[in-house]
């Protein structure tokens, strides 16, 4: 038998070559097809382009999220200013104008939006004074305060808010109703009501900017939270005190304790310091 | 993407051999041919996607994909004997001569037909085109062991078909 050699193949002859199949069948195909790869590619272009456009948009979009939280968060940025009990002090407002908060008084206002609200929360007591930029309202929890160009003190403590314009020009509102102060008026509110009355003795109001804390037929419980506030120091209270009005003037650099020696001496009771 | 000047390099370069592959696994040569171009009319209509870096191993799956397809509508059987022949001269050659011819290609034939597809592929490959082992690897994109392996299992068989009486 013969061996397996080169001769003998399994590969039969083909009838057409690979040229010759090329240029019946796929020349013609492939030319026709060069108007529809232009398309493609211009397709591809288009598609790039696209991809492109979403792209930027994309990014434009997260910038844009990222500038409004930023602006957000930079318009809810709220600045506290707070006087710890037992001492005063002075702060300026944006707008050049000044507050001066009593002891244990804090404000707070928004920086980034004074332009649009020039408007400060309050809890406790202060004096403001200066230019202010129309439209300066104090809102405090009892009703709030316009200031037309002047300098008032705010006092607002528990359910009592007591507004007294010392120059200028001021309206106060709570909701209900609302009355414009001039110079030398008090404005009230006690139940919702608005009162005014006028008032002489400016020193009494805003003393306690320099240190002198005046009582004019003051509540006697009014005036040892007060003195709590002004001296930060507890004050042991007994009962029985609502009806018994104070009239007297201290200054800071007076020893707490003397101070409360002073009123027990009007009234014949005992009050003492906690510690 | 392929463009026309790389469809048709490609086209030059690959057309005989994947239409050899297809042939070696249905041995029907106007099968073969017909498949054969239908391999590269899908890769013209998908030359958009296609990456031109493993267009090779491509045809190659392609064309396989071709033969399961049609395996599936026809179950007959690859047959070789009326393919194998001898392209030498046969005028010089005696009668004898001759006759033994007849029986080593009718063994040759034989051997073929008794191969699993996987192992005739590669042995054909190998004997028709004189392929080497990592060129076949790369086109079946198979390791180089893989296709050891087939070939061995082939030559086991041809020397089997062919040395037994």
């Amino acid at each position: 038998m013969k061996k397996l050699d080169k001769h003998i193949t399994a590969v039969p002859e083909w009838d057409k070559s690979a040229k010759q199949i090329w240029n019946e069948r796929f020349e013609a195909l492939v030319t026709d097809d060069t108007d529809d790869t232009d398309v493609i590619g211009e397709d591809t272009d288009v598609t790039k382009t696209v991809q492109l456009w979403s792209r930027i948009k994309y990014i434009v979009s997260v910038a844009a999220v990222f500038i409004i939280l930023i602006s957000v968060t930079a318009a809810l940025y709220k600045k506290e200013i707070s006087a710890q009990l037992g001492q005063t002090r002075i702060t300026h407002l944006p707008d050049g104008s000044s507050a001066e908060l009593s002891a244990g008084t804090s404000i707070s206002y928004r920086p980034l939006l004074w332009m649009f609200s020039p408007c400060v929360e309050m809890k406790g007591e202060a004096y403001f004074s200066g230019r202010h930029t129309t439209d300066f309202t104090v809102k405090t929890d009892n009703g709030d305060i316009m200031a037309l160009g002047t300098s008032f003190n705010v006092r607002n403590y528990h359910d009592k808010l007591s507004v007294a314009c010392i120059e200028g020009k001021i309206r106060v509102a709570n909701g209900k109703s609302s009355v414009i102060l001039t110079a030398n008026m008090q404005a009230t509110t006690e139940n919702g009501l608005i009162k005014t009355q006028h008032f002489t003795e400016t020193e009494d109001i805003t003393g306690w900017t320099k240190g002198v804390f005046s009582f004019n037929n003051e509540p006697l419980g009014e005036v040892l939270f007060d003195v709590e506030r002004y001296y930060g120091v507890k004050v042991s209270t007994p009962e029985n005190i609502d009806t018994l009005r104070y009239t007297g003037r201290f200054t800071r650099d007076k020893h707490p304790e003397d101070v409360l020696q002073i009123i027990c001496q009007t009234y014949g009771i005992t009050l003492k310091l906690i510690r | 993407m392929i463009d026309r000047t790389s469809f048709r390099a490609m086209f030059e370069e690959y057309y005989d051999s994947i239409r050899l592959y297809i042939y070696y696994k249905v041995a029907e040569k106007e099968v073969a041919d017909d498949m054969a171009q239908d391999v590269f009319m899908a890769v013209w209509e998908k030359k958009t996607t296609i990456n031109p870096q493993n267009v090779k191993s491509l045809l190659y799956k392609i064309a396989a994909g071709l033969v399961v397809d049609y395996y599936r509508k026809s179950d007959v059987r690859a047959d070789f004997s009326k393919w194998v022949h001898c392209n030498s001269d046969g005028n010089e050659s005696s009668p004898h001569e001759q006759a033994e011819y007849k029986e080593t290609m009718e063994r040759y034939a034989n051997a073929l037909n008794c191969m699993p597809e996987g192992q005739r592929e590669v042995f054909m490959m190998s004997r028709e085109e004189q392929l080497t082992y990592k060129e076949i690897a790369q086109r079946l994109d198979i390791s180089v062991k893989a296709v050891e392996k087939r070939m061995s299992g082939a030559l086991k068989i041809v020397n089997e078909k062919m040395l037994t009486l």
